[in-house]
């Protein structure tokens, strides 16, 4: 925190500097290439964020250490004050350096800055997958299940896998912890869970979770795919009560 | 069978870009070391793609990409000279904060996010850690539109699903769309058969102060969550 810079934007304000009420944060705290890295802004008094007109801008380094403005807007002030809070701002699926952000308020002249944080970003090691695979999957050609996968920081994919089932229901299985042992090759359990309906209240002491098999994906993102993809998965279900009948496809990213 | 890294840093540093374990590997002569970008005029909202016709045997899924001011330095694994050449390789850079960036002979520029469209990717799977065992992925694409999927249960106590496949963005907070219930044959049946589309209510999605309060309603039924991104 600049504070005599954010005494200089008292002036622009009306006479209050918007200081946040803690320092600014990176999630995740090591990130490696290609993760998702967001900086935690905490709350500023009164005000809320315009987070529609938040800019993420790189700029010129310094001493070799990559340099990331984030300038922020600011909407109303609220009365009463809201409860602390924090928000995130994406920075980027980064790739490796080492990087220092600077936390702006958008539109002031000199600058206020309200905070500053430095981290690197480290090369993904040899057990992650070499992308991100966040995203819906899908087979275009079969248009009606899918594959949601959220890759998590520490190197584990968490799937939601939605079909029907025997009776045409929509059912949903989840591999909540999947492990790649490469940069393509990744496994982990299936599950199905049952529980009751979501409600104003909602008792997680009811779910039940049963293992029903695995799921193996293999990653591919050079040339040759079909119809001009850029990335697929070759995703094989193997079921418990039918081992010997995996199911398997191929699915892509899901374009609008 | 040889083995070497290759870096993206071309021409100028051309005498170093080969690592070998084995056998140095001589880059096919004439071709450029210029990149196709997709999307061609990227925003902050975009996953970014480079790709070029390759010159050798060259794993994308090796390549390491580094920043250095604005320079991107891709290095790939290229195992053997001798294997048939795909035509196409594509990496992906992901998102990157708006700038102009330098990747060998090719200059892009990332530009801001789309005006009147939130700042944030809200990309992820919501929950309320209160409430473990159900949830909603959201999946924001380049242009702002969310895809949703919620994960629950039916009456019976068996795992049920609903789809937002769209919506619009009612202001920069708050997403609205409608609730769709689907059914379908069971994956596996060939050819695969029609799935039937039925509306059965409408979801308030508002990202505000961190959060998302959900306002879900299904078959008149409406419900309240506040959520917020599972992280492990």
């Amino acid at each position: 925190m600049t504070r005599s810079r954010a005494a200089l934007f008292l002036a622009a304000l009306g006479g209050f500097v918007p200081a946040i009420a803690a320092p600014l944060a990176i999630t995740p705290p090591s990130p490696h290439s290609l993760d998702t890295v967001r900086v935690l802004v905490p709350s500023a008094g009164t005000f809320v964020y315009a987070l529609d007109r938040t800019r993420v801008k790189l700029a010129s380094p310094v001493n070799g250490v990559n340099q990331i403005q984030v300038a922020m807007a600011f909407g109303a002030a609220l009365s009463p004050p809201p409860p602390a809070y924090t928000t995130d701002v994406m920075l980027g699926d980064l790739p490796e350096g080492a990087y220092h952000v600077d936390v702006v308020v958008q539109g002031t002249q000199p600058v206020a800055t309200l905070g500053s944080v430095d981290f690197t970003v480290t090369a993904r090691t040899d057990d992650r997958m070499r992308s991100n695979l966040t995203d819906l999957w899908w087979n275009p050609l079969e248009s009606g299940w899918g594959l949601n996968i959220i890759d998590h920081p520490p190197g584990k994919l968490f799937a939601t896998w939605f079909v029907y089932d025997a009776a045409s229901r929509p059912s949903w299985y989840v591999a909540p912890d999947i492990s790649c042992n490469g940069p393509i090759n990744c496994s982990g359990g299936l599950y199905r869970t049952s529980g009751p309906m979501v409600g104003d209240s909602f008792d997680p002491a009811a779910v039940q979770r049963s293992k029903v098999g695995r799921v193996f994906m293999q990653y591919s993102s050079f040339g040759g795919l079909p119809n001009g993809e850029r990335e697929g998965v070759d995703v094989t279900f193997t079921l418990d009560a039918d081992p010997s009948h995996p199911i398997s496809n191929h699915v892509v990213r899901q374009p609008f | 069978m040889s083995s070497g890294n290759r870096s993206s840093i071309w021409p100028g540093m051309r005498a170093s870009i080969v690592m070998a374990a084995g056998l140095a590997l001589a880059p096919v002569a004439g071709h450029a070391r210029t990149w196709t970008v997709s999307p061609a005029n990227p925003t902050t909202l975009d996953a970014i793609f480079v790709e070029t016709p390759d010159w050798g045997y060259c794993l994308a899924d090796s390549a390491r990409a580094s920043l250095a001011g604005n320079r991107i330095v891709l290095t790939y694994s290229c195992p053997s000279p001798y294997e048939p050449p795909p035509t196409i390789m594509r990496v992906r850079l992901g998102h990157l904060p708006e700038g102009t960036y330098q990747l060998d002979d090719t200059t892009f520029t990332v530009g801001p996010r789309p005006a009147g469209l939130q700042a944030n990717d809200f990309s992820d799977l919501w929950w309320n850690p209160d409430e473990s065992g159900w949830g909603l992925n959201i999946i924001q694409h380049g242009d702002g539109m969310l895809f949703a999927t919620w994960f629950v249960y039916a009456t019976d106590g068996s795992p049920t699903w609903y789809v937002i496949p769209g919506g619009a963005w009612k202001d920069a907070f708050t997403f609205e769309g409608a609730i769709y219930r689907t059914s379908g044959p069971v994956l596996g049946n060939s050819p695969w058969a029609a799935v039937t589309v039925t509306p059965v209510g409408d979801a308030t999605l508002t990202f505000a102060r961190g959060a998302l309060a959900a306002t879900l309603t299904v078959d008149g039924k409406t419900l309240s969550k506040q959520l917020q991104r599972q992280s492990f």
